[in-house]
């Protein structure tokens, strides 16, 4: 479905420029779940920008992101802008900044179904509605509602809802329970299974917790300092995790690890210093493991 | 040391054209936080833990009841009192990058509190505020760096120099580890164990992750709508009695829960 090959991204910040990806390859099944599992600043969220093709002029982009068998690199924007959303939709991490606070929740519906189907007010709203009563998610009441007027877990359900309205062949999700708090957490992660399970849509679901990625993916990837260090089934990874890094985010999760124990482990393993490259991004200093 | 005895708490929200309605956010709750221990206050988000975190502080003052800092009651002291409960209690608070001025350098982060306790020169802060970064696992140097130079785990260790600075007996920490990454919570917990030991502190560890209640705290009180359903230690974590923290026992998240998905999806299709 999504086959990323030996994928290298430099982003460009006036003089400098920070090598994020090296050399990441790896591919999307038709109706599988991949999770990339990472820390920040090992370029994570930058795959998942770089395959929607965000950003395109602040990167420098070389190897391959093949969709369906086009090559998304040399897609012209307009092409690339009518797969975002049709084809390929992205869940962001913090719900509640991704709405227009001034605009009801039925407006976000509208906006997206008719920026890529031929459908008038009606039909998009008539269509909004039938997607809350697929999930099953609230009243109608709910898109009256402006999104101030929600918590962030209703938020991120509703978003969800919005990026399956046009029945997506492929789903990013970028953290999508990190903003939420523990029972919120599992009530998306529900949702995402439950979307899953109806449409039999691929996903890449990315996140720095194991527990989420574990309950999702079924195939896991690690990345460290934008490199892909491990990969494999996700039972192979969580019971015979090879890399150090891995190791020490399984023995994290372990119920009898004590906290000096978890830390005499891990000591060595964050090495390099962060440097902040722009707004809210970090980078490693040392770029290499 | 902390004795919290039936308090309560509302929150009026007022909306410009409804009526006012009233948010019952603590109800009826006694506790007491022991000298030298760590107490985990855990519960999901809604449930008045950072209500009654503020309480403790002195921030939010109780609708009823009263909380004592040994025999001072909190909200009724003055004078030198009211200093020394300034000095002894302190908060270390989630979002680290809004909890300091990103137009100050973290040397004026750390010194605001001596400045406002204590007459000092700038040789005295530059000394303080170097040994307190030193211990925080960071180098003196940063001193002359801003905010938005760090990372997220670094920031957070800023702020808890900053807490530590006043040489307090308890530390609320609202949340303080949720918005950092799995290894960088391991650090930062690592540090505030070695901080209470070294300074004999008191925490308050307001939090939704169970994991790190199991790692760090000694008590846990599990707290719903308001009311503390359950105060144990934390070994006795995994008999929990109560439907409401069954829930959020349930909500964690286990690394081998992918195995019962897929056991799932397979009885669905056959």
């Amino acid at each position: 479905m999504l086959t990323v090959e030996n994928l290298n991204v430099t982003l460009r910040n006036g003089d400098v420029q920070k090598h994020v990806l090296h050399g990441v390859s790896f591919s999307i099944p038709v109706g599988k779940i991949i999770g990339i599992i990472g820390e920040s600043g090992s370029g994570k969220s930058v795959l998942c920008t770089t395959i929607m093709q965000l950003f395109r002029k602040q990167r420098q982009v070389t190897g391959e992101i093949i969709y369906k068998g086009q090559s998304l690199l040399d897609l012209p924007e307009k092409a690339m802008s009518k797969l975002r959303g049709d084809e390929m939709a992205l869940i962001m991490q913090n719900p509640m900044a991704m709405f227009n606070p001034i605009v009801t929740i039925e407006q976000h519906f509208v906006e997206t179904i008719q920026a890529h189907r031929k459908a008038t007010k009606k039909q998009a709203r008539d269509q909004a509605r039938e997607q809350l009563k697929r999930f099953q998610l609230f009243d109608e009441a709910v898109l009256k509602k402006y999104p101030h007027e929600l918590s962030g877990g209703m938020l991120q359900r509703i978003m969800i809802a919005i990026a399956a309205s046009l029945n997506p062949s492929l789903l990013l999700a970028d953290e999508p329970t990190t903003a939420l708090d523990t029972t919120t957490q599992l009530e998306i992660l529900k949702e995402l299974r439950k979307l899953h399970g109806a449409t039999g849509m691929s996903m890449l679901v990315v996140s720095h917790d194991l527990g989420v990625i574990a309950n999702l993916a079924e195939e896991i990837i690690v990345m460290r300092h934008g490199v892909i260090v491990e990969r494999g089934t996700a039972n192979h990874i969580l019971q015979h995790p090879i890399h150090p890094y891995s190791q020490t985010l399984v023995a994290a999760r372990d119920e009898h690890c004590t906290l000096d124990e978890l830390t005499d482990h891990f000591d060595g393993v964050i090495t390099g210093e962060l440097m902040l490259y722009d707004e809210n991004h970090w980078v490693r200093m040392e770029t290499r493991v | 040391m902390i004795t919290i005895e039936q308090v309560s708490k509302c929150y009026t929200k007022k909306t410009l054209f409804k009526k006012a309605s009233i948010v019952q956010a603590v109800r009826n709750i006694s506790l007491t936080i022991q000298e030298g221990r760590c107490f985990a206050l855990v519960g999901p988000s809604g449930s008045g833990k950072s209500t009654l975190g503020k309480m403790i502080l002195g921030i939010e003052k109780p609708d009823t009841g009263s909380i004592y800092f040994h025999e001072t009651n909190i909200h009724q002291a003055k004078g030198e009192e009211r200093r020394f409960l300034q000095h002894a209690l302190q908060v270390v608070f989630q979002d680290c990058h809004s909890a300091v001025n990103p137009r100050m350098k973290v040397r004026d982060i750390i010194a605001e509190p001596m400045r406002v306790h204590q007459q000092l020169t700038k040789q005295q802060i530059e000394k303080q505020v170097g040994e307190l970064l030193e211990m925080v696992g960071l180098n003196r140097e940063d001193m002359h760096k801003y905010p938005h130079q760090f990372s997220g785990g670094q920031l957070q260790r800023i702020t808890i120099a900053r807490a530590i600075c006043t040489k307090p007996k308890l530390i609320v920490l609202d949340e303080s580890i949720n918005s950092l990454d799995v290894l960088v919570q391991i650090s930062i917990l690592k540090l505030l164990k070695k901080l209470q030991q070294e300074l004999n502190l008191t925490y308050f560890f307001i939090t939704h992750d169970l994991h790190a209640v199991k790692l760090f705290a000694d008590d846990v009180a599990l707290m719903h709508q308001g009311e503390i359903a359950e105060c144990i230690q934390v070994t006795e974590l995994a008999n929990v009695q109560h439907e409401a923290s069954k829930a959020l026992l349930a909500a964690q998240l286990p690394i081998d829960c992918v195995h019962n998905y897929l056991r799932d999806v397979k009885e669905h299709v056959s």
